[in-house]
């Protein structure tokens, strides 16, 4: 098994790994520059020896889980917002968060979701760095946020992650659990992502947002949040996977 | 003018009314101290008062006891907020699990110099830039300028040197002017008192002999807003001779 020691790429090595993800939107068979990893001139060790391993991930849950262990004994402050880390974690792992097709096509998407974008829209987007986030908060109760593929984000972390009033607040993620994660298959329940149907994770995020404005969600329980909730989520309390 | 009305029945706690100042604990984290002066609301005393923290997803909530006795609470480090970051602070009335009253988007102030009462366009946080020197983070609730902690007197640098003020400030004004106007969009300067942007165009208002801003939508407000932009940091540059201070502190230089 291959062990690698973490680097920082500095603001050349990330230009190049940029114009290696818009390369791929001309030649989609380009292969990863994976020599830019080790190249002194473009990174640097991280300032702790930090070494990780090439393997695979089952959810974004799983990688979230390894990056923790990985990054346990290094500053915060190294690690959250450093989008030299993230992005060089994303060219080693780019099999992984960019997996090419049956034909040997890959299609990376946005470059947010390689190289961390500071604003706040898609700072969370980043398909490494966004799992590590949410798991720091949560640890294994992100499970809703994170159980999908490590290179797919789910509608449940796209909605909640990127709203402080949300993602801050712990009964908040209880009852977005609650409600909507199937506790046998730990997916969430079928139809709970759909666009414009009543009651699903859309909605939820409508009405947390124009309740924040009279009550201190803060101070309330799951139960106290469930029960403020309109008749439209009731198909979704206590029920394994709604009829489809 | 864009009003905004208020259904909610909750009150506007006027930001006179409230003083935060954070406290740094010289490793790069806060702790702060709050005060409030809430009588003239004529709140219920046994109505709960919460100041709480945030910075992007991390959040941190303290209790100060009821409007009728409040209680200092004795722990007020924001141990959860990411280190070197600037919090912002909300301070709520709640009875019941309802907000009777509330401020949010508070800029606390950043050390006792600093007076009371005088708003903080733009809050300092200090963070590992790597090889950069100063960033304009525009990703958070309001602009923040962060200045790289791997420097030595970095702090005293950006309040006295007028180097750093020359090439740094106009730079900032225009990339957050140009952020509301041109890629947000806003150009009301008077709707929200809260509102950063209103505030930033306020300032820029306010500068002398500077006209009011390209508010109105018509085929080229675009290069009008750009045009006005570039006035205001003339402006501001005449105002506090930058180019005068800059020349200066040339001179000033050891051989």
């Amino acid at each position: 098994m291959s062990v690698e020691k973490v680097r920082v790429f500095n603001e050349k090595g990330i230009e190049l790994f940029r114009q290696y993800l818009h390369t791929l939107g001309e030649n989609p068979k380009a292969a990863p520059p994976k020599q830019l990893l080790n190249n002194p001139n473009l990174c640097a060790e991280i300032g702790e020896v930090v070494k990780v391993e090439e393997r695979s991930f089952t959810t974004r849950l799983d990688a979230a889980q390894y990056f923790s262990r990985v990054f346990s004994g290094v500053d915060k402050g190294n690690v959250d917002q450093n989008a030299g880390l993230w992005s060089w974690l994303s060219l080693y792992y780019f099999d992984h968060v960019c997996p090419s097709d049956a034909e040997g096509n890959r299609a990376p998407g946005r470059d947010y979701r390689h190289i961390p974008d500071r604003s706040y829209r898609y700072r969370h987007r980043h398909l490494l760095a966004g799992p590590y986030q949410a798991f720091q908060l949560y640890g294994d109760r992100a499970m809703i946020l994170l159980c999908t593929p490590v290179q797919k984000e789910n509608a449940f972390h796209h909605e909640i992650a990127g709203r402080q009033i949300l993602m801050s607040n712990p009964a908040i993620m209880e009852t977005v659990s609650s409600l909507y994660l199937d506790e046998k298959t730990k997916k969430p329940k079928f139809g709970s992502q759909s666009h414009g149907k009543p009651g699903t994770i859309r909605r939820f995020v409508d009405v947390m947002q124009q309740l924040d404005l009279t009550y201190d969600l803060y101070s309330m329980s799951p139960e106290q949040l469930l029960s403020l909730l309109p008749a439209e989520f009731d198909g979704w309390k206590g029920t394994i996977s709604p009829a489809r | 003018m864009i009003r905004k009305l208020n259904f909610t029945g909750r009150k506007k706690i006027p930001k006179s009314l409230i003083s935060i100042e954070l406290v740094p604990d010289g490793n790069r984290q806060f702790s702060f101290d709050a005060t409030f002066n809430l009588a003239e609301l004529a709140l219920p005393p046994d109505a709960e008062v919460y100041a709480e923290a945030y910075h992007h997803a991390s959040y941190m909530r303290f209790s100060y006891g009821k409007i009728g006795k409040t209680v200092i609470p004795t722990e007020r480090k924001l141990r959860q907020i990411e280190p070197g970051a600037f919090p912002l602070f909300r301070v709520k009335v709640v009875k019941g699990g309802r907000i009777l009253a509330s401020a949010d988007k508070i800029v606390p102030r950043s050390s006792a110099d600093e007076p009371k009462g005088k708003l903080s366009l733009l809050p300092v946080e200090f963070k590992d830039l790597a090889d950069l020197i100063w960033n304009l983070d525009l990703s958070s609730e309001r602009p923040v300028l962060q200045l790289n902690d791997r420097i030595d007197g970095i702090k005293d640098i950006a309040r006295i040197d007028q180097q750093f003020f020359a090439l740094v400030y106009p730079d900032v004004i225009r990339q957050i002017l140009r952020t509301i106007l041109i890629e947000n969009d806003y150009a009301d300067a008077d709707s929200d008192e809260d509102d950063w942007q209103s505030q930033w165009l306020r300032f820029a208002e306010g500068l002398p002999g500077v006209d009011k801003v390209p508010s109105d939508k018509y085929p080229g407000v675009e290069e009008d807003r750009e045009t006005w932009i570039e006035e205001v940091i003339m402006v501001f540059c005449k105002k506090w001779k930058v180019r005068e201070k800059f020349l200066q502190a040339l001179q000033q230089e050891p051989e």
